[in-house]
């Protein structure tokens, strides 16, 4: 089930991050909606850098930082590829949240 | 000149907080007198609980008016987390947090002799959970499936954390990102047949020390190990030369059967403050004497206009 | 010596240490010149921490640390250095004027090495404190030559709520046969064993209440030998170069002229004394912080954080920015309470609690989310970054853990319900006495202050601030600034409401999780407050990155994080590049990761 869903949240990202368009359920939250938990974090990440490895190395301390939705994580996700330091800084929004509860 | 009998006998002994009895399962109903006596005689208690225990009846019920009711019960009690719970559209997600948050409180309640709505249960800006002005008690909260743990210690911080034993790690990608060389080493030489009980226990373990200094995933699980299987557990640097030291100490059980639940905790070393009730925190003498202060220049304000 | 030569330049006749200093004399000994010359030859000689050449560097502090020793090298500095004299007001031929100028002076010590900080001097400061407002001219003068010929004091407080080992137990008085006894054990006392004068709060009534306590100043080569003991020392995860033992007093005479005030005013004393002392230790243990954020950012810059370099890693970034922020928040709380002690501000006694209370929760909170950027490296307990674990350690004992947060909420929350119903409606006159960081001010007297609050000027300035920023929509981030600022005047009105009802009868009333919490909320207004403040009063003023809105902004957005109000606008990260690039200019110049930005020792 929950890697069902991993699955389909990380089809949804990696095409929002081919065509530019915001990806399907932007507004789900990774913690409130879709009840990810840190291992589910982890293999997420893992499937993300799996299905486009030009996403680099993932560093969790940035994701959990800015998993807040699905839409977030994205916005996330289209700096670090274009990443240029501070540039990509203005666009990663501020949430800095609850990543221990998500962790939970 | 030195009295060395009156330092042993304040002293904590060095191995204090290992000393952890099992977890106590707890309901509404308590048992609230043995987890006050654990924590007074261990300085620190894990509790643990079911999730059906925990969700009010209605919260059961199918009914959406039902539940909107007993929703606006709720809000008292929830404070501040109120306006999130209710955001919540992931139903199982939406237990948990409301059970676990009753737990917490609940808790909390017990420990500090207090009602449970007065506890103002906040977050630091990286999601840990604390009792807002009321640090004679650190807690920490894990969920998973429909196991609800809390730890609660009076000597510094604590961490908890909890996994299904069959939870799949072994193999896994996770399994990469959480072992560091050490550990890799040392699993590597363990029976295949006990490997993924190694990694959840380790799992478990990391989580448990990261949410006790407050950094959940930040804090990158390959730049600390364990090694599974010593005498006493502590913080290893990845190469498993020593780390963290004595002040933390590390247990792992196994609860209701299915779950590993490990604790991290960490002693600032004050000995101990025995009573920790939230009634006998103000000191007498100095609220006694701004107390008088205060009548004195609200008498002195009536008696010139 | 430092504090002579500044004044040769001057019409006032230079002062001589130990003498009295003139009002003159004393004007220029706090004047900002005077005091970033002596921080600057403090600083200069201790040299540069990590040049591994340098006998008072890191590596030695570890060494030291290590073996749980006092660090010999640095108190012979110090010893050179007078650093006692700064401990002595003006008045008896001291260096003592202004409690702000005072904590800076302190913080080249503390950035090194916080049990040198803690361990060689502040005891005597805080033990000081007692005689300096109740002492006898006699007792003054004692105290005062004591101190000045290098000698120490220390202090024992009596027995508080919820006590642990420092603050368990406590001495007892009785008059027995026209004579008065000292009996009791004390686990923990700082420096008790190499200290001459003793300060001692002891039981000196069996009644319940506030008069059952008196306070005594005791010449410890005057004591009859047999009948004060040291105890071993206490063993500690932090601050291991810092003597702590403890006494036991059996059946010990003490001199009727040892007594601190009246019989019976151990507690007045006490929170007299506490709302100079309660703001001052934390506005030099902040300089810990300062060395644990430039560690990390040492580390961050040579290693990268996670493999990824510090100019491609906003994460890493927006950790060091935030701690950045953090010490500009404690500072500026700091600053507001200490400067209230030289204005005799009935509620100077809540500012210093609210300062004791906040700053260790902010300080601790931020070393740790500092560790991320080190990873294993907080394990290293020698080398180039061994300096950040030791700075983890020490934070935590300077607080006192619990019990110094439950003294503090003790003074905080019976003020609650009279601060409600008086204050918190009305903006402030924008008075600027608190937060010019740099201005002079009337020197502290110690006198007997009003220790009950009746205006608070900090809630003041934050409804003056908020009116300002409506006023001027030009300010750089005002679009941010306006919404921040209104969550926190809706906050400081909820908090009105909550603290009108709760009923100020009694210790009963007011004693519950409640209370604790709102008190908890209303530290942090007042650290918005003050930074608020220091920002307004900047606008014309000197220092430039203060008077830019970029660090308020990221401050408040923290503040609003830990109060759990929201929902936050957008627009930290412009504000935090603003910060961040400020963090590198003072990190590269070197200077001070406070809100002076004192230049830094290089080699």
């Amino acid at each position: 089930m929950s890697e069902l869903l991993l699955d389909r949240v990380a089809d949804d990202i990696v095409a929002a991050l081919e065509s530019g368009l915001p990806p399907a359920n932007e507004h789900s939250r990774l913690y409130e909606d879709l009840g990810m938990d840190s291992l589910m974090l982890m293999e997420f990440m893992h499937l993300l850098s799996e299905r486009r490895p030009a996403l680099g190395d993932l560093l969790l301390p940035d994701i959990v930082s800015h998993m807040a939705d699905i839409g977030t994580l994205t916005d996330l996700l289209r700096a670090a590829t274009q990443d240029t330091g501070p540039q990509a800084a203005q666009s990663w929004g501020t949430g800095d949240g609850t990543g221990q509860e998500r962790a939970a | 000149m030195s009295t060395a009998v009156a330092a042993s006998s304040v002293l904590p002994a060095p191995a204090a907080l290992a000393v952890l009895s099992e977890p106590v399962l707890v309901t509404p109903a308590g048992p609230w007198d043995t987890v006050r006596r654990e924590l007074a005689e261990h300085a620190s208690v894990v509790l643990y609980a079911q999730l059906g225990d925990w969700l009010p009846e209605s919260q059961q019920d199918e009914g959406e008016s039902a539940q909107a009711e007993a929703d606006s019960a709720l809000a008292p009690l929830l404070g501040r987390d109120f306006e999130r719970y209710r955001g919540m559209t992931n139903q199982d997600v939406r237990a948990r947090f409301l059970a676990s948050r009753l737990l917490l409180k609940y808790a909390a309640g017990a420990v500090l002799e207090a009602r449970p709505a007065d506890i103002d249960l906040a977050y630091k800006p990286g999601g840990r959970p604390y009792l807002r002005g009321c640090d004679q008690v650190d807690i920490s909260l894990s969920h998973t499936a429909d196991l609800l743990v809390v730890g609660v210690t009076r000597r510094g911080w604590i961490g908890v954390d909890a996994e299904l034993d069959s939870r799949r790690l072994q193999g896994s990608a996770v399994e990469r990102q959480i072992c560091t060389p050490h550990e890799t080493e040392l699993i590597s030489r363990i029976d295949p047949r006990r490997r993924n009980s190694t990694l959840v226990r380790l799992w478990t373990l990391k989580e448990a020390y990261s949410k006790a200094i407050g950094q959940g995933l930040r804090f990158r699980f390959t730049e600390f190990g364990f090694a599974p299987g010593a005498q006493r557990m502590q913080v290893l640097r990845p190469d498993g030369t020593p780390g963290a030291g004595d002040e933390w100490s590390f247990r792992t059980w196994t609860v209701a059967g299915d779950y590993t639940v490990s604790v991290a905790l960490f002693d600032f070393g004050f000995g101990d403050t025995a009573d920790i009730a939230a009634q006998t925190m103000l000191d007498e003498g100095m609220v006694d004497a701004l107390l008088r202060e205060a009548r004195r220049a609200e008498s002195h304000r009536r008696t010139t206009p | 010596m430092a504090s002579g030569t500044t004044f040769a330049l001057q019409a006032v006749p230079a002062h001589t240490p130990g003498t009295p200093a003139s009002a003159a004399q004393a004007a220029l000994l706090a004047s900002e010149a005077a005091v970033q010359k002596r921080t600057a030859d403090l600083e200069a000689r201790f040299g540069d921490p990590w040049d591994t050449g340098n006998p008072l560097g890191h590596g030695p502090v570890l060494a030291a640390d290590a073996r749980g020793r006092v660090q010999a090298e640095g108190e012979a500095l110090l010893e050179d250095f007078a650093l006692n004299a700064e401990f002595v007001p003006a008045a008896l031929g001291g260096r003592l004027v202004r409690a702000d100028a005072l904590a800076r002076i302190l913080r080249p010590v503390f950035r090194r090495d916080q049990s040198l900080g803690v361990g060689y001097g502040v005891f005597s400061l805080l033990a000081g404190a007692s005689v300096w407002a109740a002492g006898s001219p006699e007792q003054q003068r004692w105290a005062a030559d004591l101190l000045l010929g290098g000698g120490r004091l220390a202090v024992s407080y009596r027995e508080l709520a919820h006590g642990n080992a420092f603050l368990r137990d406590e001495f007892r008085l009785t008059a027995t046969g026209g004579r008065l006894v000292l009996d009791g054990t004390k686990r923990v006392i700082i420096n008790a064993d190499r200290a001459q004068g003793l300060v001692v709060v002891c039981r000196s009534s069996n009644e319940p209440g506030s008069q059952a306590h008196s306070t005594l100043l005791l010449d410890r080569a005057q004591l009859p030998k047999g009948r004060v003991k040291d105890l071993d020392p206490y063993p500690m995860v932090g601050m291991r170069g810092c003597r702590m033992t403890g006494l036991a007093f059996d059946d010990c005479p003490v001199p009727e002229t040892s007594l601190l005030g009246q019989v019976g005013g151990g507690v007045e004393l006490a929170l007299q004394t506490f709302a100079f002392t309660r703001s001052i230790l934390p506005a030099m243990v902040l300089a810990g912080g300062d060395t644990a954020l430039r560690t990390a950012l040492r580390y961050a810059e040579q290693h990268g954080v996670g493999g990824r370099p510090l100019p491609r890693n906003p994460q890493a970034r927006r950790t060091l920015a935030g701690a950045f922020t953090d010490l500009l928040i404690c500072d500026s709380l700091s600053l507001a309470a200490m400067r209230a002690t030289g204005h005799h501000l009935g509620i100077t006694g809540v500012y210093a609690a609210a300062t004791k209370y906040l700053l260790p929760i902010l300080l601790n909170d931020a070393v740790h989310e500092l560790s991320v950027l080190l990873g294993s490296s907080i394990y290293v307990r020698e080398g180039e970054f061994g300096i950040f674990q030791k700075h983890v350690r020490d934070l935590p004992v300077t607080s006192l853990g619990h019990a110094g947060a439950a003294a503090a909420l003790s003074t905080i929350s019976p003020q609650l319900p009279a601060l409600a119903r008086r204050s918190w409606s009305a903006a402030g006159t924008g008075d600027s006495a608190l937060f010019a960081l740099r201005q002079d001010q009337p020197a502290l007297t110690f006198k007997r202050a009003e220790t009950f609050a009746d205006g608070d000027v900090l809630c003041a300035e934050l409804l003056s601030a908020a009116a300002f920023l409506e006023q001027d929509p030009g300010l750089e981030f005002a679009a941010v600034l306006q919404p921040l600022v209104r969550l926190l005047c809706g906050e400081l009105r909820r908090l009105r409401a909550a603290c009108t009802t709760l009923a100020p009868l009694s210790r009963h009333c007011l004693a519950n999780p409640q209370t604790y919490a709102l008190a908890d909320r209303y530290t942090l207004l007042l650290a918005a407050a003050a930074c608020l403040g220091v920002w307004r009063h900047q606008q014309q003023g000197p220092d430039i990155f203060l008077a830019r809105s970029g660090w308020l902004v990221s401050a408040l957005l923290r503040i609003c994080t830990r109060l759990g109000i929201g929902p936050l606008p957008a627009g930290a990260p412009a504000a935090e590049a603003q910060v961040f690039a400020e963090l590198l200019r003072r990190h590269h110049k070197p200077a001070s990761f406070d809100l002076y930005d004192s230049p830094l020792a290089t080699s």
